[in-house]
Order: structure tokens, then sequence, then C-alpha cells
């Protein structure tokens, strides 16, 4: 099997319009979310891309092919024509199909557009397995180059604006109404988030190399994570790549700001980790950015180490839960798990190397 | 390179849903709800489909479950099409029902196959049209176990499915697949992962 690595990686989200624009919004704090109305008298926060297109699917067009650029794709394109696409994505275009008044066709239609929008001849899926589908993508993709059935692979989690997801989870009562404070004591729910997001995998060297992971779909609780099989999703992880929990140097959780999904996510990660490595989570700074969460926190996470920029909360920890989000960034972790929880009983965990961590075996 | 993972893998096709390629039975509601002891809640028209599809597959394959490491991968290119359509007629003037919103997210197919099964693994909803590519997409992730594979669908209504698992037998007379239909035809009994794609071989006599 040969090592895969990220070859590229772009985003944009309410940060910014790329990653460098992203950790400059960081460094001063971040960004509010903003409001959305919807009928019955409602309005919830939404962390919204700032671009002035008002037709969706031209917005979606810009948004998709800024990131593909940022990310290197294009250029790739050009030598390696037949490179495998995986478009990650809860929503797909409901957003487009609500402000048209549209016909619902099939979901791979959008595929089929994404694909012209960036003249993809390669192989394009859509994995749309509600929160983890970035992290599917990214394991199938994995698979692929690790096995030498392709060079090249490219995932890209896309979660663009629509009511239907922001008044579906308001329906279940999920949403805060205000800002998410992921591990925060008064956590009151979730805020989602749009981001497009590019992962460029390859066979060829470079700074972060993509482990492994693990996917367990657990159908005891359609709507969130059971400790336990949290803690497999880590254990299988580790193994997969031939890992040991005290080789983590950072986690960083899917932690939205659940009352229970945040305890049953830690609970879970007790048991797989006798020491609990330092926790982040982006939900405070990007939202819930469902089926692009994976792909979207894990460009955003990997240009921060690099940069050294350390989003920040402004709220207070919840004592009933042992753990904290890190305050200051680690120095120089080598192995960080990232996992994505949550509709459909869906349990995701992917682990990356840095591999300019000079920290083997001191963590 | 090509030194592709699962490359000259046999995987013997152990189940298929018995009525592949044609119209599900009148009663299918029934037989699910006798097959699963009572009728399922809320989980939507898609998520009964795709039980009653994965079930027949399964009772076919003599399982009852499946081993933790089986790949479960479903296709559904229209989605919970009706409950999505559902979801945005309330969207128009109020927040939808709970549940409505439930249904209409076609990845809730997954847990309520899981729960089912009394089965906790690797399963996703991956959709492409071309049935082939998804097939071989699968093919290249399933370990020694296997995986079990579907394709549902509301409007017609159909939910076909396939349970292949890894064997030990080599039969001689692989050939390259031509279609989705030829490789799932009841002639078929085995499929080889190529460098090429998918070879298939007939059913023993």
């Amino acid at each position: 099997m040969r090592a895969v690595y990220f070859q590229g990686r772009g985003l944009v989200s309410s940060l910014g319009v790329n990653l460098s624009e992203a950790l400059k919004s960081l460094a001063v704090g971040g960004k509010e979310p903003k409001r959305v109305n919807l009928p019955g008298g409602t309005d919830w926060p939404f962390y919204t891309i700032e671009n002035s297109e008002s037709d969706w699917r031209k917005r979606a067009q810009q948004l998709i092919c800024a990131v593909a650029e940022e990310a290197g794709v294009t250029a790739t394109l050009a030598k390696r024509p037949d490179i495998p696409l995986f478009i990650a994505s809860s929503s797909l275009d409901i957003g487009a199909i609500e402000a048209e008044s549209g016909a619902l066709g099939d979901s791979y239609d959008f595929a089929q557009d994404v694909a012209v929008w960036l003249k993809w001849k390669g192989p394009v899926y859509i994995v749309s397995s509600a929160c983890t589908s970035s992290l599917q993508a990214l394991l199938t993709a994995e698979k692929l180059v690790s096995s030498g059935a392709v060079d090249d692979a490219v995932v890209l989690g896309i979660e663009l604006p629509n009511r239907f997801s922001i008044s579906g989870f308001a329906s279940m009562q999920l949403m805060t109404p205000g800002k998410p404070k992921p591990l925060g004591a008064g956590r009151d729910g979730i805020a989602l988030g749009e981001a497009v997001a590019a992962l460029h995998l390859s066979n060829r060297s470079a700074r972060w190399r993509m482990c492994g992971g693990s996917n367990i779909v657990d159908g005891r609780d359609p709507t969130g994570a059971v400790p336990e099989s949290v803690a497999r999703m880590c254990q299988q992880a580790l193994a997969a790549s031939g890992l040991n929990p005290s080789d983590i140097g950072l986690i960083k959780l899917q932690a939205a700001g659940s009352p229970a999904n945040d305890v049953n996510e830690l609970a879970g990660m007790a048991a797989a980790f006798e020491t609990m490595p330092p926790l982040i989570s982006l939900k405070f700074s990007i939202g819930h950015t469902l089926g692009a969460s994976g792909a979207a926190e894990i460009a955003l996470l990997t240009a921060c180490l690099e940069a050294k920029v350390w989003p920040k909360t402004d709220y207070a920890h919840d004592a009933e839960i042992r753990y904290e989000l890190a305050a200051e960034m680690p120095v120089a972790p080598r192995y960080i798990l990232a996992d994505i929880l949550g509709f459909g009983g869906g349990h995701s965990a992917v682990i990356l190397e840095d591999t300019a961590s000079q920290l083997k075996g001191s963590q | 390179m090509e030194s592709q993972a699962n490359e000259n893998r046999v995987w013997k096709i152990t189940g298929r849903t018995r009525h592949r390629g044609g119209a599900l039975p009148e009663n299918w509601r029934d037989l699910l709800a006798s097959r699963l002891g009572q009728r399922p809640r809320r989980i939507g028209m898609l998520a009964e489909l795709a039980l009653y599809g994965a079930l027949d597959c399964l009772d076919d394959a003599k399982e009852i479950t499946m081993p933790e490491d089986v790949v479960l991968r479903v296709c559904s290119l229209q989605g919970a099409a009706a409950a999505i359509a559902q979801v945005l007629e309330q969207n128009q003037t109020e927040l939808p029902m709970p549940f409505s919103f439930l249904q209409s997210q076609t990845s809730q197919l997954l847990p309520a196959l899981a729960a089912a099964l009394k089965w906790q693994g690797d399963a996703g909803i991956v959709v492409a049209r071309d049935r082939v590519a998804l097939a071989l997409l699968a093919a290249r992730q399933a370990g020694p176990n296997g995986m079990l594979l579907g394709w549902v669908e509301e409007l017609p209504r159909r939910s076909d499915w396939l349970r292949l698992a890894q064997c030990a037998a080599q039969p001689d007379n692989f050939t390259a697949a031509k279609s989705f239909d030829e490789m799932t035809s009841n002639d078929i009994g085995y499929w080889r992962l190529s460098k090429a794609g998918i070879e298939i071989a007939p059913v023993e006599n």
C-alpha cells in the first residue's frame, strides 16, 4: 500500500473567500454568524459566505471553481484528466430548487453541473451520508490512492445555503438561537454554516499524510452519537493507521454545541484515550457545515497549524464535562485525529500526520 | 502504477433480492412487517424499501446479520423524494414536521438497516448513474467478509440488493463484464477484480 498525502486544499467559508482570508479573520477573533428568517416568524444564526451573486447556481459555480483553483486541482487536471471526484454533501442543490421553485430532479444532476463547471472528465461520485459525507469520501479516495488504483483523487465538500436544512434542524429543536458553544456551559444547540472545501489526495509526497480512518454507522441513535461507537471509531482508526492512542497529539472534535451529543462524544473519547490529547472544535468558528464539515474542518485545521493561528472561544467551559478545548495550540502535534459524528448514526474519523513535525515519540 | 488492493480477489454472490430487476410484490410492506415482527414506524418509504430488499437479500444468503467488516453501500438517485417534496411544501409556511425532515434525509435508511440487522459497520450512501463504477468502487474497499450493495428508488419502486463475500474458489472461466445487468444476472456466481474492472464467472452447476 502506498502513502497518501494532501497535495492541495482549499476552503471558502464564513471566515473568508480562501484559507488565507480565513486565517486573517481567525487571528482577530473570527466572524459572527448572520441571521436567517424562516416562514412562521423564527430566525436562526447561519455562518454565511460573503458573496453578492444572487443566483444560487452561479454563486455555487463561482465558489466551487475558486476552491478548486485554490487547491491546485485545476492545474492537476490539465496533466491528469481522469482523476476521480467525490462530491460530499448533505443538501446538494436543494437551495437552488427552493429558489427556483423547480421540480426535484435526481441527486446526480448536481454532480453533472459541478463536473461541467470544473470541466471534469474523470468519474464523479456523490457521497451523501449526512454529516460524515466528507470523511467517508476521504476514506474512499484514500483507499483508491493507497491501493494504486489511481494516483490522485479529489474530495469536494459542498454545503450551500438553503432553508431546508435550517428549518429541519430547527424543527428538531437542535439549533441554538445564538452562537454555538462546543463543550461550553449552557450550550444550547448547533448553528449551521455554509462552506465549500477541496482536498486533493495523491501518492506524491507533501506535508500532510493521511494515515487511515474508520466509519461506523450505529442504528441505536439515528440522530446522534453513541459513546461505545465513538470509542470503537477511534480504536479502528488507530488500528488502520498503525498507531497507539498515545501517538495522537491533537483531536479535532465534532463538538457542535449540542447539550447531549458533546457529552456522548467525550465519553467515547475518554474510553479510547487513557490520557486525553488536546482538543479543538471548529464549529464555533465556521458553524456546522454538515456534509462539507469533514473536509472544511481539515482544510482549516491544517492551515491553522501551519500558520500557528489558534481559534479562540469566548465562553466558559462546562465543568461537568471533564475536558476543555485547548486554549493554546499544542506544540507540533505529529498525529491528529479528526472526527465527525452525526445524523444517520454516523461516526467517522481520519488520522493525519504532520510530516514536518520533529516530535516523533515525544508527545 | 497498478498494484491495486483486492486485485484478483474473487467474490461469490451469496445472496440477491429474489425479485431483482422486476416489480416488488404487491404486498411487500406486509411481507416486511412479517419479517420484522412489526410494521416499521416513521422511517419513511425509502428506508422501508431498503429494509425490504436488504433483508430479502440476506435471507437468500442465509444470514441473519452480517460480520462487522462488511462494507454496506446504497445508491439512490432520487433519494427520499416524497419526503423531500413534503418538507419543501411545509417550508412555505412554517417549520416542517420533525419526522418529515428526518424521513427526507436519504442517509436515514442506513441506521434503519443497521438497527434491523443489529449491526454496526461501514455504511454509506454513494451515488452515480454508472452502476458498474459503483460496484467497482465498493469492491476496492471491501474486506474478506465482502459487501452488501443496494439500489433503492421510490418511483418506480425498486430495491435491488446483492451480497458478495470473498471466496477461495478460483473459477477458470472469468470474462470481462459488459454491463451491470450481466454482472447481476442469476446465471453469474462470481466477480473478480481486475485491472480493467470487474470480471464475472457463471454459477457452478
